[in-house]
């Protein structure tokens, strides 16, 4: 992105030395600039209404106010503002509430710098960036939510979705690019690309990873091949 | 401080961004070296200590850590800043940056007698 303007980074962590090690990193890279930090998620908020930043790296758990909650402040008075989590554990809890309020990625702090790089301009691309332990835990909750799925005597009434975009929604949890998933159906990259705009338009969502986690919550993941 | 004489810092991590970052900016704003190594790889570690640092900044989230730094660094100033990342929220605020980095390591001279480790400072509190 040398070409463009740099990408406006706001960062967000109670920890000063942190933030100050994560400034360091990116400051003087011609691509992402710093433009302020935030000590918790309430100051988040407000720094994020004054400086519009481009993205908002946010730490999970901080005192005054979550992480949790500063996104979905951020996500619902500044739309345009991205966001990634940025915590200690794959085990956090917060995950999925974080991603239905509209995170655009969810990372853990064992990243090397570069990787930190990576996922915050794939990020600026539209992608949704998790660390693989994040991707993990996600694809053993789809496991999971299907295998209690097909135990249970019951079904609950059925997604606002097609069968077709379902079943490209079950792919895109499991992690796919639209290029894989239309290799395995035998359709095009285009048409896969149109079934997740329009699935994505009936649930209300704006990106692959709240669709992810509608998929883990609501149990619609595939049944493992093995069973 | 890069006047030839300093003895190196050396970092010791358990988060790369953490140690990275601390190295990015010592470097840049008072000119020390800095070894930034993974505690993870005892072999490294102990190459890095060999090399005689004046300050030893080290993260470590495992408390009984198999490295003595008293012994393996015993003229070395040790920075403990291994509160800055786990998991909760702080209890009790904490001002400590990357200035009272600085400080500590502008505050270490160069090592020329032989002493034992000299003091752990720890820059931190608890968080997540």
């Amino acid at each position: 992105m040398p070409a463009h303007e740099p990408i406006r980074i706001l960062l967000v962590d109670d920890q000063p030395l942190f933030r100050g090690a994560i400034a360091s990193l990116i400051d003087g890279r011609d691509d992402m600039t710093v433009v302020g930090e935030a000590e918790n998620g309430l100051d988040a908020v407000e720094k994020a209404r004054l400086l519009l930043p481009d993205l908002v790296v946010m730490d999970v758990e901080m005192p005054v106010m979550n992480g949790v909650e500063a996104v979905r402040l951020i996500r619902e008075q500044l739309s345009t503002v991205k966001v990634i989590m940025l915590t200690v554990s794959e085990a956090d809890d917060h995950v999925f509430d974080a991603i239905r309020f509209g995170a655009h990625g969810y990372l853990l702090k064992d990243l090397r710098p570069e990787q930190l790089y990576d996922m915050i301009r794939s990020v600026m691309r539209n992608e949704t960036p998790l660390s693989p332990a994040i991707a993990g835990r996600l694809l053993s909750e789809i496991q999971n939510g299907a295998t209690r799925r097909t135990s249970s005597p019951a079904q609950p009434e059925g997604p606002p979705v097609t069968r077709r975009e379902l079943e490209i929604l079950q792919l895109v949890a499991e992690g796919m690019s639209n290029k894989e998933i239309g290799k395995s159906l035998s359709i095009t990259e285009g048409t896969v690309k149109n079934h997740v705009h329009n699935a994505l338009e009936k649930l209300h969502m704006e990106n692959r990873i709240q669709a992810t986690a509608y998929i883990v919550r609501q149990g619609l993941g595939r049944r493992p091949v093995d069973e | 401080m890069a006047n030839g004489t300093q003895h190196p810092v050396v970092i010791l991590y358990e988060h790369a961004l953490l140690g990275e970052g601390i190295a990015k900016y010592l470097r840049a704003q008072i000119g020390v070296e800095a070894m930034v190594v993974s505690i993870r790889h005892p072999e490294a570690v102990e190459s890095a200590l060999a090399v005689g640092p004046s300050v030893v900044i080290f993260e470590s989230s495992d408390p009984f850590e198999q490295f003595d730094l008293t012994t393996l660094a015993p003229h070395a100033v040790l920075i403990d800043v291994s509160a800055v990342i786990t998991r909760g929220s702080v209890v009790a605020p904490c001002a400590a940056g990357l200035e009272q980095i600085v400080q500590a390591v502008r505050d270490s001279s160069p090592v020329t007698r032989p002493a034992r480790a000299r003091r752990v400072r720890t820059l931190a509190a608890p968080t997540g």
